[in-house]
Formats: C-alpha cells, sequence, structure tokens
C-alpha cells in the first residue's frame, strides 16, 4: 500500500512539475576545486547569457554613433541617461565617479530578470546566493568608500550626533546592526519578489494545464500576470540601483 | 533658399522646430517622480523589519557558537535586532515626511 | 506519517498566518484610501503612516514565511 501511493505520487509529479521546479539547479559540467563544487549549472549558463546579451545589445546599438540616433542607440542612451541623473539626483555630484559600477550592476541585474521571463528561460536572480552576492559586493564597496573617503571619521557613522554619551553603549551596537542588515534586505527584496513572481506564473500554468477546458481562465490571469511581471522585473533592478545610490550617499556624506 | 538633398542634421532640425510649435500635451512637468519615489520606498519598507532582524539573529546564533552562551545571545540579538527594524522603518518614513513638507512649504511659498 | 510528509502539512499550516495578514493590509489600505478621498490634500502627510502600518504587517508575513522555510528545508 505504501509503495503503491508512493509510485503515484511519482508518477504525478512527472506528470505534472512542482512549481518550484523551475528553481532547481542541475551541474551540466561538474567541476571539483578541493572540496568545493564549482561546476558549471545551468544558472551559470544565464549569467554568462546575460552578460552575452548586454554586451551585444551595447556594442550593436553603439558601434556606429550617429547624431540622429537609431532605436536601438536611443534605447542605449536612455538608459544611461535614466542611471546618470538618478545616481546624480541621489548620491550629488560625488558620486559621479562610481557610474560605472552602478550602471554595470543595474543593467545585470536587469538583463536577468528580463531575460527570465522568456518561456524556459531560467531566472539567476531568483536565487538568493546569487541576490546576496551581489548585495555584499555593493555591501563591500560602500564600506571601502566610506573608510577610504573618511579614515577614522567613519566611526561617527555609528554616532549619530545629538545622543548622550551615555547611551553609546546601547546606541552603537543598534547601529552596527542596521548596518548590517543592509546586504540582507537588498537581496532578501530583489530574491523574494523574482521567485514568488515565478512561482506564481507557474502555478497558474498549471491550472490551465489541469483544467482543460476551463484553463482558458487561468491562462488570460497569466497573461496579465506576465505583464505585470516585466514590471517587477524592471521595478525590482531600479529599486537595486537607488538603494545602492542611497547608500554611495551616505557613505560620500556620512548622513 | 533649401538645398535639394537635406543631410540628415538637418531633416532633424525642421522635426525640432515642427515639434516646437506643436501645442504641448502635457502642460505641467509630469508628476512621476514622486510616484517612483513612492514605489520605491513601498519595496523598501517591507523587508527593511525582517531584515534586520534576521542579520542580528544569524550575528547571535554565531555568537553563542563561539561563547557558548545558549540562549543569551540569541535573545539580546533579536531584541537588539527589532529595534534596528524600528529604527530602520522610522528613518525612511521621516525622510519621506521631511520630503513632502519641504515640497509643500515651496508650493505655498509660490502660491505667496 | 512520513516525516516529509509532516514537514509539508507543518509547512502548509505556518503560512495560515498570511490570511491575517490579508485582513490586515487589506484594512490599512481601505483606510489609507477612505482618508485621502475625505482629505486629499493630506496624501503627502497620510501616505507614510500607511507605509508603516503595511511594513509592519508584511513583516508579519514574511516571519511566517520564513517559518515555513525552515520546517521545509531544516
Amino acid at each position: 500500500m505504501h509503495a503503491d501511493t508512493q509510485n503515484l505520487s511519482t508518477k504525478a509529479s512527472q506528470k505534472i512539475h512542482s512549481p518550484l521546479h523551475q528553481f532547481e539547479i542541475k551541474a551540466l559540467m561538474p567541476l571539483h576545486i578541493g572540496k568545493y563544487d564549482v561546476s558549471f549549472t545551468n544558472a551559470s549558463v544565464f549569467m554568462v547569457l546575460t552578460v552575452l546579451f548586454i554586451l551585444i545589445f551595447f556594442t550593436g546599438a553603439l558601434h556606429k554613433k550617429r547624431i540622429i540616433p537609431t532605436k536601438f542607440q536611443l534605447m542605449a542612451e536612455m538608459l544611461y541617461g535614466f542611471v546618470a541623473q538618478q545616481l546624480e539626483e541621489t548620491a550629488g555630484k560625488e558620486g559621479k565617479i562610481y557610474f560605472p559600477f552602478v550602471f554595470s550592476l543595474f543593467l545585470f541585474i536587469l538583463g536577468a530578470n528580463l531575460l527570465g521571463m522568456v518561456p524556459y528561460a531560467y531566472t539567476v536572480t531568483s536565487q538568493i546566493i546569487v541576490t546576496f552576492s551581489l548585495a555584499m559586493l555593493v555591501f563591500v564597496v560602500i564600506t571601502c568608500v566610506g573608510i577610504l573617503r573618511h579614515g577614522r571619521d567613519f566611526i561617527t557613522y555609528f554616532m549619530p550626533s545629538g545622543v548622550p554619551k551615555v547611551l553609546f553603549p546601547l546606541i552603537v551596537p543598534i547601529e552596527l546592526i542596521s548596518y548590517l542588515s543592509r546586504p540582507v534586505s537588498l537581496s532578501i527584496r530583489l530574491f523574494a519578489n523574482m521567485m514568488a513572481g515565478h512561482t506564481m506564473l507557474k502555478v497558474f500554468a498549471i491550472f490551465t494545464v489541469v483544467m482543460g477546458m476551463w484553463g482558458v481562465a487561468p491562462l488570460v490571469l497569466n497573461i496579465v500576470l506576465t505583464v505585470f511581471e516585466i514590471m517587477v522585473a524592471i521595478l525590482q533592478a531600479y529599486v537595486f540601483t537607488i538603494l545602492t545610490c542611497i547608500y554611495l550617499h551616505d557613505a560620500i556624506h556620512l548622513h | 533658399m533649401k538645398n535639394q538633398n537635406p543631410t540628415e542634421e538637418e531633416v532633424l532640425s525642421e522635426k525640432i522646430a515642427l515639434f516646437r510649435k506643436k501645442p504641448v500635451l502635457f502642460p505641467q512637468k509630469f508628476s512621476q517622480d514622486t510616484g517612483k519615489k513612492q514605489a520605491v520606498s513601498f519595496f523598501r519598507v517591507g523587508s527593511e523589519f525582517v531584515s534586520a532582524i534576521i542579520a542580528s539573529v544569524l550575528l547571535g546564533l554565531g555568537v553563542d557558537a563561539i561563547f557558548e552562551t545558549q540562549p543569551f545571545g540569541i535573545l539580546g540579538f533579536f531584541i537588539m535586532g527589532s529595534i534596528a527594524g524600528f529604527l530602520n522603518i522610522f528613518r525612511i518614513l521621516r525622510k519621506m515626511n521631511d520630503e513632502s513638507a519641504s515640497k509643500t512649504e515651496n508650493e505655498t511659498d509660490a502660491h505667496l | 506519517m512520513d516525516v516529509q510528509a509532516a514537514k509539508m502539512i507543518g509547512a502548509g499550516l505556518a503560512v495560515v498566518a498570511l490570511m491575517g495578514v490579508g485582513i490586515g493590509i487589506g484594512n490599512i489600505f481601505s483606510s489609507l484610501i477612505s482618508a485621502i478621498a475625505r482629505n486629499p490634500s493630506a496624501r503627502d502627510q497620510l501616505f507614510p503612516i500607511g507605509l508603516l502600518g503595511f511594513a509592519l504587517t508584511e513583516a508579519v508575513a514574511l516571519f511566517a514565511l520564513l517559518i515555513a522555510f525552515l520546517i521545509l528545508f531544516l
């Protein structure tokens, strides 16, 4: 009886994948260095594809610069102008030298999010380790910027002015935790939004398959959700970049 | 007198001149800016509280593992993490409030 | 009962908390909308307060999700 039910459940799962199946990582080229598993997986494939896609788009759009832009050149220029404007608005004039970092971060996240919307593609940003690595990169860069710019004065970042010195043993750890929570919140926001969205799309796709003729209703909903997901993909890339700019501003100006 | 084969630049400047003559579609500047900012803070605020607690609980677990102070590390760090989360949210909202206050001040100044 | 099955049921039960979160967020935004409808000029002052309530309610949802993940994968 027990084996029977197990058999049945595996059969059912073969017929319809679970909605979380799309996040599975498969090693395409197994590779171990020491005790670490550094296999080339399907996630790596899509990261490489994202970078290639961005490179091809920008070289294609800008290889012949013209005064009257083509559509692709216009898109590239708009992306550039958009990020440059946001950076200058939030981080100020001094933040401009970090533009290459912010722009490549924005393009990578945007490219990965949008590439994930292609059917059968793997969404790289729905893996928490990827988003956490990106957030840690931002965190380390910002801490380095703060320390290099202010040296020892960077400690005053954790000591808010206008607080009596007696409260410092209480305030400083809290400020420190608040500072350390930045990469966590950055990574969790991106990961949760992308994963929830893709799971939802898959759930409604499963409804469409299961319900037969009545599957038209979830199909219509799925189309609407796809548009919504594309919007979320763009918005999340924007939020990530804006928060990077805000943190840069904090690191440059110390409050 | 126009020459027979206008270059691309001339065509563009003609188009720009035509476009300038057209009635303006959006007379006021779009107030998209505040919408974008509100969307950002909307997404920001949701995860800020939890992430502070997650970070502090991980720290507390680490402290417990190293110094073997079993329940106290995680308890203390949890309390401090929730205070830090509240602080995070209050900072974001205070900043929003300040911005909106300065904006309304400017508007009233313009009216006067 | 299988341990795996029990884990899945437990994770499912943990996310029941989302019911209350749904009611709460609906309540917050309905009051926010009616408040703004009564006094549209107070929009900029009301929005952050609504956002504060939203954030604290959202935190409960994320905690439930966290517990569900802990039950499932730990």
